[in-house]
């Protein structure tokens, strides 16, 4: 006992080597209950304690940014800085109970107590714990194992870069005087309705009675991220080619787009002409063009 | 007084004597309507809109005889009758404007007459509401009658038993079939007011209906009839069945659909076969439990010949597997089991309908067929063949069916059309069922296949991608003509072969 590095029994700070009571302290009895022996619970409100600090990270601290002014919404904590926050506060926590031996006893008295069944029955807090042990595996081999119900991803790109030969090209209609433009375009109108139609929607909102058929949807040429997007030549190209003729980053495979070999090169002119003037949209100018 | 009290004979009105002298007088105001038939649409506020949306389809004249008409069916309707699927009105009267208001902006499901709500401002169709008017003198008569609509009864079960029996009593099975899947005996012979071929509607399919889907838009179909269409009105005087157990049928109908529209993504869920074998046949109780998936399929235009009028607009897909073997099982709705004489006259229609159809011209009536696409290899890469069987850049893995003979065989494909029996066989299996207007199909393959060159391996780590392609050969769908669908994915979640 005398070699013992605790010199002083009646201070509280020391580091406890000593065996259990040896120190000034009464011994704490592992199998009492803190309430019954009026003894404080450690335990309970280290717990309580992690719990208002991870309150305080999620719920608190993304409200000091809209109190600052800094911001006009709630601004959360990244999950992983709440991560590292936490871990600090359960070191620490951990670091202040076993500071002290008594404490250190205080705190560990729950837990021993729940390990420690006793003969004649066993209480619901060793209940609750022991039969949440095998869920919360199964629920962890559950989420393991068990597949997402989510497809395959298939990137796609919507709008691939057109090969070189078709970007220089341009709609010979549209330079016509405005009487034969609109005559082309009729034609085009035409020639829309009965080819087109049947996926695009006599409407140009990508809505045609086969439309619902198809995996990979019509594009609808109203809204305003298809064809205003991109230059003539480029619509050209894809009624042209179809959806065969994309690169693979435009999954080829997809498209019910075809190939239009059965229109002359001015039929598909007039039948981009007429797409876009259904549509209401104008096409994008080339770079370079003047305005 | 000629006009206004013999404007339109709907339905069963026709069989009174009175409504005899009518009709005389109306075939004779009709065929003044057409001969008078203006070239060119009428002056008025709406004639620019109508010209650019609508005269494609309906014509200058609104006779229905656009440069589009002929690559459609139903073909557009002939605007000078003054003939409406969507009337609220009494037997003999023109809808009314919110009728053709609803006609313009909601449209019709399936076919080419889309809604307009997304194209057209209220304004617009307000204008082209007045300005289709113009195209009838059936119109230029005293306003219309709506219909006063009985309160519908509380649906229960009862009622459901009480709706058979008018489905019964009505003869509704005659064109919509014993358990309404469009397959009654009159369908080869069913045609439009033009002369034109249309389907008989499946009734378990509400979405599609040109009425509307509801318990009320289907008990309007009642009382009103379909204009132009062979779907008649019913009545108390001519039908001995009175306004409570019209909407008893109504509700009957209704219940032969699910209660919302499927769901349409792109994954097929298999469902893993714990006891006993996977089933032999389609219609095996095992079945019963598998989930299906609705796959809307739409005319295969992706390749010449093109068909824009596929009988076949959906499939419902199920998978099943075991430790040995996957099992799809196909079920569609399908008015003939092909090829079946007595639709040569159905074939003939469609194809003067069709005048415009790509070459070569249908002259045989084909069997059914099934052809169900899949990648050669499933592999982690997001590559794949054309859905259609691939195609010279890319090959595929195809199963394809026939119904008449009843055989399946497996193929490597460059193209449905090009199809090459395999040379190592993976003894694919196959059974098929046809009763009361619906096939019911299934295939069952062992998981690994022989040659792992020729054949894709199922129920790998990886989802099994699929495409699905059909044909009604009574429908003059030979060939690739024909319904198809993009590709899906089959989910085989095997346990353990992940990890």
């Amino acid at each position: 006992m005398t070699a013992s590095p605790a010199r002083d029994p009646s201070s509280n700070r020391e580091l406890s080597f000593q065996q259990p009571g040896t120190g000034s302290d009464p011994p704490v009895p592992l199998s009492g209950r803190a309430e019954e022996t009026g003894e404080p619970r450690v335990f309970l409100w280290t717990v309580l304690t992690l719990l208002a600090v991870y309150a305080s990270l999620r719920f608190v601290v993304p409200w000091i940014s809209l109190w600052l002014g800094t911001s006009q919404i709630p601004v959360p904590v990244p999950r992983f800085a709440i991560g590292l926050y936490m871990l600090c506060a359960v070191i620490g926590a951990l670091v202040y109970v076993n500071s002290d031996a008594r404490r250190w006893r205080l705190f560990l008295g729950p837990v021993v107590r729940l390990f420690a069944l006793p003969r004649e029955r066993i209480r619901w807090p060793q209940a609750v714990v022991f039969g949440a042990i095998p869920l919360v595996i199964g629920a962890l081999a559950w989420n393991r194992v068990m597949p997402s119900s989510q497809p395959p991803a298939q990137l796609r790109m919507q709008h691939p870069t057109m090969p070189q030969k078709y970007v220089s090209l341009e709609n010979p209609f549209r330079k016509l005087p405005e009487a034969e433009r609109q005559k082309a375009e009729a034609e085009g109108v035409i020639l829309y309705q009965k080819n087109c139609r049947p996926c695009h929607g006599t409407s140009a909102d990508g809505n045609g009675p086969l439309a619902r058929g198809l995996r990979l949807r019509p594009v609808n040429f109203t809204d305003p991220g298809t064809i205003a997007t991109v230059v003539e030549p480029y619509v050209f190209w894809r009624v042209k080619e179809g959806g065969i003729g994309l690169p693979a980053i435009g999954t080829p495979w997809e498209s019910a787009m075809p190939a239009w070999s059965d229109l002359t090169d001015d039929e598909i002119w007039k039948v981009v002409m007429a797409t876009y003037a259904l549509a209401g949209k104008e096409p994008r100018k080339p770079e370079g063009a003047s305005p | 007084m000629s006009i206004s009290c013999s404007r339109r004979v709907g339905g069963s009105a026709g069989r009174r004597v009175a409504s005899f002298v009518a009709a005389t007088i109306l075939l004779a105001a009709t065929a003044r309507a057409q001969a008078a038939k203006p070239a060119t649409a009428p002056e008025g506020p709406g004639k620019t809109l109508y010209v650019k949306w609508c005269s494609g389809c309906h014509g200058d004249g609104g006779a229905g005889d656009g440069y589009a008409a002929s690559y459609m069916i139903p073909r557009p309707r002939d605007l000078t009758l003054g003939n409406f699927y969507i009337r609220s009105t009494k037997t003999g009267d023109v809808p009314t404007d919110a009728d053709l208001r609803r006609t313009i902006t909601d449209g019709f499901p399936g076919t080419a007459m889309s809604g307009w709500k997304t194209a057209l401002s209220t304004a617009q169709i307000d204008t082209l509401v007045q300005y289709v008017k113009k195209f009838s003198p059936f119109f230029s008569g005293p306003a219309p009658t709506v219909l006063a609509a009985g309160p519908e009864p509380a649906p229960n079960s009862e009622g459901l038993v009480e709706g058979r029996r008018v489905y019964e009593q009505l003869k509704c099975f005659e064109c919509h079939g014993q358990k309404g899947y469009g397959d009654g005996t009159s369908v080869p012979t069913l045609m439009d007011d033009q002369k034109m071929p249309i389907f008989s509607a499946d009734l378990s399919k509400n979405w599609t209906f040109r009425g509307g889907p509801t318990v009320a838009d289907i008990y309007r179909g009642f009382r009103t009839g379909l204009n132009g269409t062979p779907m008649p009105a019913y009545t108390a005087e001519a039908n001995n069945v009175n306004d409570e157990q019209l909407w008893r049928l109504a509700q009957y109908v209704r219940s032969l659909a699910p209660a919302a529209p499927p769901d349409t993504s792109s994954m097929i869920h298999a469902t893993m076969k714990m006891d006993g074998p996977l089933p032999a046949t389609p219609d095996d109780k095992a079945w019963d439990e598998v989930p299906a998936h609705y796959v809307p399929l739409g005319g295969q235009v992706a390749i010449k010949p093109r068909w824009f009028t596929p009988s076949i607009d959906g499939v419902w897909v199920q998978a099943m597997y075991d430790m040995k073997k996957l099992a799809l099982k196909l079920t569609w709705h399908d008015a003939s089991r092909s090829p079946d004489t007595t639709f040569a006259p159905w074939i003939k229609k469609v194809v003067e309908t069709l005048d415009h159809a790509d070459p070569p011209p249908i002259t045989a009536q084909g069997p059914d067929r099934i052809a169900i696409t899949f990648p050669v290899k499933i592999a982690a890469d997001s590559l794949r063949p054309f859905f259609l069987g691939g195609n010279s850049v890319r090959s595929a893995y195809v199963w394809r069916w026939s119904s008449s003979p009843d055989t399946a065989e497996e193929g490597t494909t460059r193209g449905l059309a090009r199809f090459t029996p395999l040379a190592a066989k993976n003894g694919l299996g196959h059974s098929a069922r046809y009763q009361d207007g619906e096939w019911q199909l299934q295939f069952t393959r062992a998981l690994l296949p022989v040659d792992s060159t020729t054949a894709p391996t199922f129920g790998g780590d990886l989802p099994v991608p699929v495409a699905f392609f059909a044909a009604d050969g009574s429908n003059g769908e030979i060939g690739m003509r024909g319904s198809m669908s993009g590709w899906y994915t089959i989910m085989i979640h095997m346990m353990g072969a992940t990890q």
